[in-house]
């Protein structure tokens, strides 16, 4: 069932747009996660959904009820929504107990209320030894559960978080991650998630939403998004992938100069430009020929313990990234053989 | 569904619609706080007496030798303060933040507390201390050495140039140590591993790091020194001569002259102006400067057998602004002759009772200057509050035009804003002169750009988000005003209105020429007092003045921080 949608929405500030015309259904309790390069326009998605700003054109739907069109939105406090801000936006005069309780305070609830809510969210985010310090006094990942406690702990009808883990080391993010994911399962908010980072989505995630220059590329769950990328964009921003282009001969073959290479699926327009895209560890490399494989020479390794990193280039000097096993024996002459396996090619848009 | 129809439903951005009329207002209101005497000024500069426009006033100033000569003095008296607030100051700067002396902590903080002193205040200490004839040390010099000679004469131009130099270092020493404090230790490593000798590092790496702040600070202590009233009108008319400030000032009295007094204005603006764009640019130029650098902090040299030594000279020294000026106030608040001899025959309460009972103008200046001084911080506040708010929320051009704006009377000398308010308000169709409001807006004006600094830092550590997180839990936009940023800045809005209440209370240049016989505040009666000779009673008021302020500063700072202050704000 839907919960929040995205009608058209679009964002400009004088005459750059900024985001264009987008479509997004979430549905209820689901985790959605805006995935993109800088000035992609997700966090301006974010901030419209908050009601932080005005759209241009373009509705924001939560449950029937238009909350944002242009000239008439709603105000952010009277959302119902919660935010996870990149700051964190922890108030430093207030200790953490009144960070959590703020929330809670505003909706003038009775004090015992607060005080056992509060009580019970900061245990669930393991933080109930601090709730007398300030924000000043803690480490950044503590700080981070402060953010999402105050944001969770009134039960909001939608959670918002902006970039929520980039200030935190790497060790701490991946440990965060899957907080977040395992505090959304015990929740069960429909939650809008914005990052940057590739595996913060692929961890937390019910759907994952590429977006690039103001659009959405493509959404959909991450094993699907990961498998099926639409376009070259989407498949080397979510995971990697090698790009070759060249002329199409028919709906399932592409001329890459050095080959002809021929998808699983049909694709392509016949007689116009194409593109394929195929994950480094989905190219097969061997030392000695095989039927159907293309010779191709080693231009730079590097050993990186679980995997080999190979960078090949074609006989037409087409360049080729492979993840290779780390026991694959490369003769010293740097000849070896590359296939490209039909199921694992996939029509992209360029 | 469209809410449009729906009851609750606001325009969002209903307040946000507001800022505009505000900021308008706003900027209507510093322009016209600049633009009105300032224009009034140019107007007269370049009329004649009839009002037609004309050229003579500037060639007047350049023909007639008793308008060209306070030009050069100015300048020769500008220069010698920049060089010697600087050279004082450097080593000062350098022992403080850079080596293990003894008792650098303290330095530091008297360093900074002679700020506090007006520098009118510190010009009649001199007076007493070193005056020809009755001065303190010139009678200890002839009772020691049996000399006939005065040892020193304040009333001269090397008096004048010393004594604005020990109110004006303070400047160049704050400036410095703050640059040297944010010079990385690593940088001085870096010379040290390559071989450097220490004295090579100081001269090297860490004079040069700091030299953009040198010479800003010293452009600062130019300024003061061109734009200051009180010292030279002390010293020098005295001593037979006169500065710009000093000239003007006389060019008001009878008979009038103020289209040359205007004419002579215009370069201390003019001079003010390139100067402050100058120091911007020096200390605009980061990198060079490596102010807010990461890196370990400063390493401190060790002095070894010179600690000692190098402690009784740099106490020595403050002993000029600070110890001695001091002293000779209170010894001249108690003594019937302020260079007698210290002995109980000499002692008196006399100078109090004359102060507070029989002197009726006291009364009335102290309630003036406390008026003032209160309903000042206090619009001042409010006005650099708005204004800093506007400038941090919006990026647009239209936020740097209100910044510009409400910096622009730094650039005003004191002296030339008495003069075009003076020249303003003393005709229709708003008649100020003679009323308290004409000396409520020079101190406005002059005092907010410092509030106005003071709020912006605030509110650059006072990110959006803080605020936006409220809102978006269900707070509006005043219960998030009231709930997180007040509390937030609050530290700052108190340091901003103390800023103002300690300017307001210490400012003559403009007061002086802009308050009438019932309209006196504290510094123009000690001014008045002073060409009457009378030192004890100066001393006396002097003293309480300086009380008052503490007084005001510190209940300011009690009564706002007795709910508990703001915690510091993560990194």
């Amino acid at each position: 069932m839907t919960h929040l949608r995205l009608e058209g929405l679009s964002k400009s500030f004088g005459s750059t747009t900024v985001l264009d015309a987008i479509d997004l259904s979430v549905g209820q309790g689901q985790l959605v996660c805006l995935l993109g390069p800088s000035g992609c326009g997700k966090t301006t998605t974010l901030r419209l959904i908050a009601g932080f700003m005005e759209p241009s054109a373009g509705r924001i739907v939560v449950g029937g009820r238009t909350l944002s069109e242009p000239g008439n939105a709603l105000p952010p406090e009277r959302r119902g929504m919660s935010m996870i801000f990149q700051s964190y936006a922890l108030w430093p005069h207030m200790t953490i107990f009144d960070n959590v309780a703020y929330g809670l305070a505003l909706r003038k609830m009775p004090r015992a209320d607060i005080a056992t809510r509060v009580g019970r969210i900061l245990e669930a985010v393991k933080l109930s030894h601090l709730a007398e310090r300030y924000p000043a006094e803690l480490s950044g990942g503590q700080q981070q559960r402060v953010a999402l406690a105050r944001a969770l702990v009134v039960e909001p009808e939608i959670l918002l978080l902006d970039e929520p883990l980039s200030n935190l080391d790497a060790a701490l993010r991946e440990e965060m991650r899957f907080e977040v994911r395992r505090l959304h399962d015990a929740f069960r908010y429909t939650t809008v998630y914005v990052t940057h980072d590739q595996a913060e989505a692929m961890t937390t995630a019910d759907l994952i939403v590429v977006m690039n220059q103001g659009r959405i590329e493509q959404a959909g769950g991450p094993e699907e998004i990961y498998a099926r990328p639409r376009s070259a964009f989407v498949a080397t921003f979510l995971g990697g992938a090698n790009i070759l282009s060249g002329m199409a001969r028919d709906a399932q073959h592409l001329d890459i100069g050095a080959a002809t290479l021929r998808c699983a699926e049909a694709g392509f327009a016949p007689g116009a430009r194409g593109a394929i895209s195929i994950r480094f560890h989905e190219v097969a490399v061997a030392a000695s020929s095989a039927d159907g494989a293309l010779p191709a020479r080693v231009q730079r390794q590097t050993f990186l313990g679980s995997t080999r990193d190979l960078v090949l280039a074609l006989a037409d000097g087409t360049q080729l990234r492979a993840t290779a096993p780390p026991d694959l024996a490369i003769p010293g002459d740097g000849n070896v053989f590359v296939t490209l396996p039909p199921t694992r090619c996939r029509p992209v848009v360029a | 569904m469209s809410t449009t129809g729906q009851g609750g439903v606001q325009r969002a951005g209903a307040g946000m619609d507001l800022s505009g009329p505000v900021l308008a207002a706003s900027a209507l209101f510093l322009a016209g706080l600049i633009c009105l005497p300032i224009g009034w000024i140019a107007a007269f500069a370049f009329t004649d007496r009839a009002g037609a426009p004309t050229l003579g006033n500037f060639r007047l100033l350049l023909d007639d030798p008793t308008l060209f000569e306070p030009l050069m003095t100015t300048l020769g008296l500008s220069c010698s303060v920049a060089v010697f607030a600087a050279l004082s100051a450097t080593p000062l700067a350098w022992l403080v933040a850079r080596t293990d002396m003894p008792g650098r902590r303290v330095a530091r903080v008297l360093m900074t507390a002679s700020f506090v002193t007006p520098p009118f205040l510190g010009a009649i200490a001199w007076e007493i201390l070193a005056a020809p004839n009755s001065g303190v040390l010139n009678r200890l010099w002839r009772d020691l050495s049996g000399a006939e000679d005065a040892l020193f004469d304040i009333y001269s131009f090397p008096g004048l140039v010393f004594v604005i130099s020990c109110y004006t270092a303070p400047y160049v020493f704050v400036v410095l140590t703050n640059a040297l404090d944010r010079i990385p230790a690593d940088l001085e490593d870096a010379a040290g591993i390559l071989g450097a000798p220490r004295w090579r590092i100081v001269v090297g790496i860490t004079l040069p790091l700091a030299l953009p702040a040198l010479l800003a600070g010293t452009a600062v202590a130019f300024l003061q020194a061109m734009t200051l009233f009180g010292s030279p009108a002390i010293l020098a008319i005295p001593a037979g001569f006169h500065t710009v400030t000093t000239k003007i000032y006389s060019l008001f009295q009878f008979p009038p002259k103020p289209q040359i007094a205007a004419a002579a204005a215009l370069p201390l603006l003019l001079v003010t102006i390139a100067l402050l764009w100058l120091q911007s640019r020096i200390l605009g130029r980061r990198g060079y400067a490596v102010v807010g650098g990461k890196g370990a902090a400063p390493r401190l040299v060790r002095l070894g057998a010179w600690r000692w030594p190098v402690f009784v000279l740099v106490f020595a020294v403050l002993a000029l602004p600070l110890f001695l000026p001091y002293m000779a106030l209170l010894k001249a608040a108690i003594s019937r002759l302020p260079a007698g001899p210290f002995d109980p025959a000499n002692m008196t309460l006399a100078h109090f009772s004359f102060v507070f009972l029989e002197f009726s103008q006291t009364r009335h200046a102290f309630a003036n200057t406390f008026v003032l001084a209160l309903a000042t911080a206090t619009a001042g506040t409010l006005l650099a509050l708005v204004v800093a708010y506007l400038v941090a929320r919006r990026t647009d051009l239209s936020g740097r035009a209100l910044e510009f704006l409400a910096m622009a009377p730094i650039a005003i000398p004191g002296v030339v804003l008495g003069v075009g308010l003076f020249l303003a308000y003393t005709r229709g169709p708003v008649v100020l002169y003679g009323t308290l409001w004409i000396l409520f807006l020079a101190f406005l004006t002059i005092e907010l750009p410092a509030a106005f600094q003071q709020l912006r830092a605030s509110f650059r550590g006072l990110h959006p988000e803080l605020e936006e997180a409220s809102r978006i839990l269900g707070a509006g936009r005043l219960e998030t005003l009231w709930r997180i940023t007040a509390p937030l800045l609050k530290s700052g809005v108190i340091a901003g209105w103390c800023l103002i209440f300690i300017g307001t209370v210490r400012e003559l240049s403009a007061a002086v020429m802009l308050s009438s016989s019932t309209t006196k505040v504290l510094s123009v009666v000690i001014f008045d007092l002073n060409e009457g000779g009378n030192l004890g009673a100066i001393a006396v008021i002097g003293v309480a003045m300086l009380l008052l302020t503490f007084a005001v500063v510190g209940f300011a700072n009690w009564i706002t921080g007795a709910g508990g202050g703001p915690r510091p704000q993560p990194a």
